[in-house]
């Protein structure tokens, strides 16, 4: 269901997001001038392994002569960038205080979406789950911010990622140099969507995980006897408060373990973002290039 | 201690406890629910992590378990059973009142156990129902019927308890319970007996009636009667043995209280010297006293008394003794003899006075030597025993030995070569135990003779050989004895001493209340070695001693019990017999020339006519069993091993089990409030 232009909430909400992305991009912008996007000319910046659907005319056969391996020369950018901002607004983002969650994923897309687009580079943005509004993709584009804006602002956490098929269909869509955002909370077994992932990096994709999570959640951090239920599915598991949060510090760590492991071997970058915290330094090293 | 249930079936609802667990199980999920996005960590928590059995609140679960048990508890009427009660009287229709009346129950305690028996007993009987059937049992001596039967008349039995006296007898509880049976005639009801359970032995004895009691659906209820502090000293006999002086007599005193005692005691001779001493025992003790008895006293019976305020009836204890060194014997020498040795009064006179006349009469025997004419002028005052040796011809004083001897005095005859069997069996036939027959010899001159048997020692004559000597008979022989015409042993004749062939050589016999004795051979060395050997002056010393005892023989001295049948013949004396105790005239019957009576107290009793010496000598003690007043076995004990269900103690538990249940209800209740207040305090926050 498409919303009524002129709900007010809905316009309050937008030029909400969207100043608020604004003032966070021109809080940080100064430090950051890069492009985010590694391209073929001006500035040499190192070689990588060429893969399959590589540019041929990328490799640097000098290097190759000698060492007997395909690489690719990697350079500054110049020209413009198609930026992908996945947002994961499954049901799992919408718990914890006021769906923190969501807020700060929607906050993270939507200054990204900001900077990318005075960046002069294209963005856009593909929302998994979330209910309400149908969320249709909006392409790389230099005017799909305000689609953009509009379509974050009707974000509400529910349904489930499946990061999985989300992946696999990046990789059908994005085209190869672009750079992937995916803003999650990774509520899903590295294993299932690690291949996935794979695949889209093999393609030449830059795929950057900002990692969205809750402490009070990890944490266990809540009072009283309560039955925790997944908003995606319903499910409800037992739990004895008490021993669990003793234990929940290692299954924590383990659990990072394996996502790190997993996009690791994918060769996507990792960025932990926890709710409450200043959006900017996680952003900074997303668009860094740096974990 | 047993735990016994009335409705086992109703510790079926402790089932019920599983409804608590279900309960608190179920409850263990709860109400708020919160999302959360994180599940993916939930489900990588350890199992043991996620509360699958974990009961919510645990103390008010186990506190409504404990209230589902006890009601269950409560339902199944438990109660705990432990032996030991007595019963209480449940109405039977018919109840046989069982009295103690022994001695034992004279115990003295600001009133007599009899009387707080009595007591108890008559508020008892009036206590029953009307047209309760009562009877009423005694159980001293012999138990006895206070009421011929069962009867409806509660003031006849009222007037049989009332009429109950102290008796000196011993308690036949066996006898009592036995005889309430047979009024009950198989028809149940219930035999009480009050008793102080005295008597070693006394309540075991009534194990049998009370199965019998039992099977025939009657029931015991047990009223011991018991003393705060039973205590009592009593005497438990008394009995005359050697010893310096005159000899011993051996008190047997016995402390039966907890407490250490000195009593006086004082012992009676029977011609009235009495001897005082005190009795030290320790609690519990039961010991020996020793009086010392003068070298000159009066044969009979004696007693000793103590003085002891519990039990007065055992106080007294009685004992024969013979006369001591007053035992007059006329030696009559029928044949003096050339020379001194030759004559049998020389080695009678050593053997009677050996250390002469002028100690005879300390050491216990007078003789008197004398020739035949002076039996004309025996005294029976003076004299008790007679001795003729070897005398020719009797015939002059035979009538006056045959009175002599039926008044109860002894005679010793000792043959010899004077003697002329036809002549002796003329005139002492009313004595001889048996005709003489003629002199034989019995070894060829030079020859040792033939031996001696050892006699009985149980005969009292020979009874001071027990110790030793005994043996010294076999060397006493005979060369020459005289043959008596073959009798039988009986009751009044009886063969005290013969030869190892056979042939008698000491023969006795009852005369009257006297004895005679008669040696068939010579008491000088002339037919054998007798005066030679060492057994012949503890011999005639014995038989100086035993036949000197007014009365007569063994068979005279009589010992009994209080309470116990005393029998007597009495031949001859029927008409005038009477029987004197300590307290005058006792009762007696008299039938087939034999006296019958019954003593009722300790003491000396005497049966004979008046003026004449007594038949017989009766010392007469208490059963020492009664004297024993310390509680030793259980009446009630005893009835429970028989009986054990109605001698329990049981104790009801399901009003305990239900007042916790409401005490544990109110406490959930409590419980459950504050844990509620408390959720609700954390879901508000």
């Amino acid at each position: 269901m498409n919303p009524q232009p002129w709900d007010a909430a809905l316009l309050s909400r937008i030029a909400h997001i969207h100043l608020q992305a604004r003032r966070a991009v021109a809080g940080w912008q100064a430090g950051v001038h890069r492009s985010v996007h590694h391209s073929s000319n001006i500035e040499f910046v190192d070689y990588t392994e060429y893969a399959p659907g590589d540019p041929i005319r990328h490799i640097d056969w000098r290097v190759a002569a000698r060492s007997e391996k395909l690489v690719i020369r990697r350079h500054e950018a110049e020209s413009r960038a198609d930026v992908h901002l996945v947002l994961d607004a499954s049901g799992d983002l919408g718990t914890g205080d006021g769906a923190a969650k969501v807020e700060a994923a929607v906050m993270a897309a939507a200054t990204l979406a900001v900077f990318v687009n005075a960046q002069a580079d294209r963005v856009g943005l593909e929302i998994v789950g979330g209910h309400g509004v149908e969320h249709p993709r909006i392409p790389p584009g230099r005017r799909s911010l305000g689609a953009i804006t509009r379509s974050l602002a009707q974000v509400g956490a529910s349904g489930e990622a499946d990061l999985r098929s989300t992946f696999e269909g990046l990789c059908r869509r994005v085209a190869p140099r672009s750079i992937c955002v995916v803003v999650s909370d990774l509520m899903e077994e590295p294993g299932e969507w690690r291949d996935a992932l794979t695949l889209l990096c093999k393609r030449g994709v830059d795929v950057r995980m900002l990692h969205i999570y809750d402490q009070a959640e990890w944490g266990l951090d809540f009072s009283g006897e309560v039955r925790l239920f997944s908003p995606e599915d319903e499910s409800e598991l037992p739990l004895d408060l008490a021993t669990a949060r003793a234990q929940m510090a290692r299954v924590v760590e383990d659990y990072l373990s394996d996502v790190r492991s997993a996009l690791s071997t994918a060769g996507a970058n990792h960025h932990l973002f926890a709710v409450n915290s200043p959006l900017h330094e996680a952003l900074g090293a997303l668009l860094r290039g740096r974990a | 201690m047993t735990l016994s249930w009335s409705n086992p079936l109703a510790l079926a609802l402790g089932l019920l406890v599983i409804g608590p667990i279900l309960a608190h199980l179920i409850r263990q999920t709860p109400r708020a629910r919160r999302a959360f996005g994180a599940m993916l960590l939930i489900r990588r928590l350890p199992k043991k992590s996620r509360r699958r059995n974990r009961v919510q609140d645990p103390g008010l679960m186990w506190v409504r378990i404990a209230m589902v048990a006890l009601a269950g508890l409560a339902a199944a009427a438990p109660q705990l059973e432990w032996p030991g009660a007595v019963p209480e009287l449940g109405g039977a229709g018919a109840v046989v009142v069982v009295m103690d009346d022994s001695l034992s129950m004279g115990l003295e305690e600001e009133s007599t156990l009899l009387s707080r028996a009595r007591t108890q007993a008559s508020s008892m009987v009036r206590d029953l129902p009307e047209g309760t059937l009562t009877g009423v049992v005694r159980v001293a001596g012999t138990a006895s019927r206070a009421t011929p039967g069962l009867t409806e008349d509660l003031d006849s039995s009222l007037a049989a308890i009332a009429a109950t006296e102290q008796t000196h007898l011993g308690t036949d509880l066996a006898g009592g319970i036995r005889l309430a049976r047979q009024m009950l005639a198989g028809e149940g009801g219930e035999v009480v007996v009050f008793t102080d359970e005295a008597g070693l032995g006394v309540v075991e004895s009534a194990q049998a009636e009370i199965a019998l009691l039992t099977e025939q659906g009657g029931a015991l209820v047990p009223k011991p009667i018991h003393a705060q502090s039973p205590s009592n000293v009593a005497v438990l006999g008394a009995r005359y043995g050697s010893g310096p002086e005159g000899g011993s007599v051996v008190v047997t005193v016995a402390n039966y209280g907890d407490a250490p005692v000195e009593v006086p005691a004082t012992l009676s001779l029977p011609d009235g010297t009495t001897i005082s001493g005190f009795v030290t025992m320790a609690a519990g003790e039961t010991l020996d006293k020793t009086f010392t008895v003068p070298r000159v006293t009066q044969g009979g019976v004696g007693t000793v008394q103590i003085d002891d305020d519990r039990i007065t009836q055992d106080n007294v204890g009685s004992f024969h003794l013979p006369t001591i060194g007053a035992s007059r014997v006329l030696v009559v020498d029928g044949d003096p003899g050339l020379t001194p040795t030759a004559s049998e009064v020389y080695y009678l006179e050593r053997a009677l006075a050996p250390w002469g006349r002028s100690t005879s009469l300390d050491s216990g025997v007078l003789p008197d030597i004398t020739a035949p004419s002076a039996v004309q002028s025996l005294d029976e005052q003076v004299h008790q025993v007679v001795f003729m040796a070897n005398v020719a011809d009797p015939g002059p004083w035979a009538n006056r030995l045959v009175e002599f001897v039926t008044a109860g005095g002894s005679l010793v005859l000792s043959l010899g070569d004077n003697v002329s069997a036809d002549r002796t069996n003329a005139v002492l036939a009313k004595l001889l135990p048996t005709p003489l027959r003629r002199p034989r010899a019995l070894a060829a001159q030079g020859e040792l003779g033939v031996r001696t048997a050892l006699p009985e020692i149980k005969d009292p004559i020979f009874a001071p050989f027990a110790r030793g000597g005994l043996m010294g008979f076999q060397r006493v022989r005979w060369s020459r004895l005289f043959t008596v015409e073959p009798f039988k042993n009986t009751g009044d004749v009886r063969t005290l001493l013969q030869t190892e062939g056979g042939m008698p050589v000491l023969i006795e016999r009852r005369v009257g209340m006297g004895r005679v004795l008669l040696f068939t051979g010579s008491l000088d060395v002339d037919w054998g070695n007798l005066p030679l050997q060492a057994v012949y002056m503890p011999l005639i010393q014995s038989l100086v001693r035993n036949l000197g005892i007014p009365g007569g023989g063994e068979g005279r001295r009589l010992d009994a019990f209080v309470g116990q049948a005393v029998e007597v013949s009495v031949s001859g004396h029927e008409a005038d017999v009477v029987v004197e105790g300590p307290e005058g005239r006792v009762d007696v019957t008299i039938e087939a020339g034999m006296a019958r009576f019954v003593p009722t107290m300790a003491g000396a009793f005497s049966v004979g006519s008046p003026g004449l010496p007594p038949v017989a000598q009766v010392a007469v003690n208490v059963d020492g069993v009664e004297s024993d007043v310390r509680r030793h076995t259980s009446l009630a004990k005893t009835a429970a091993e028989v009986d054990p269900d109605r001698f329990m103690h049981r104790l009801p538990l399901n009003r305990w089990a239900f007042l916790l249940f409401l005490l544990l209800a109110a406490l959930s209740a409590v419980f459950a409030h504050r844990i509620s207040t408390k959720t609700e305090a954390q879901n508000a926050a």
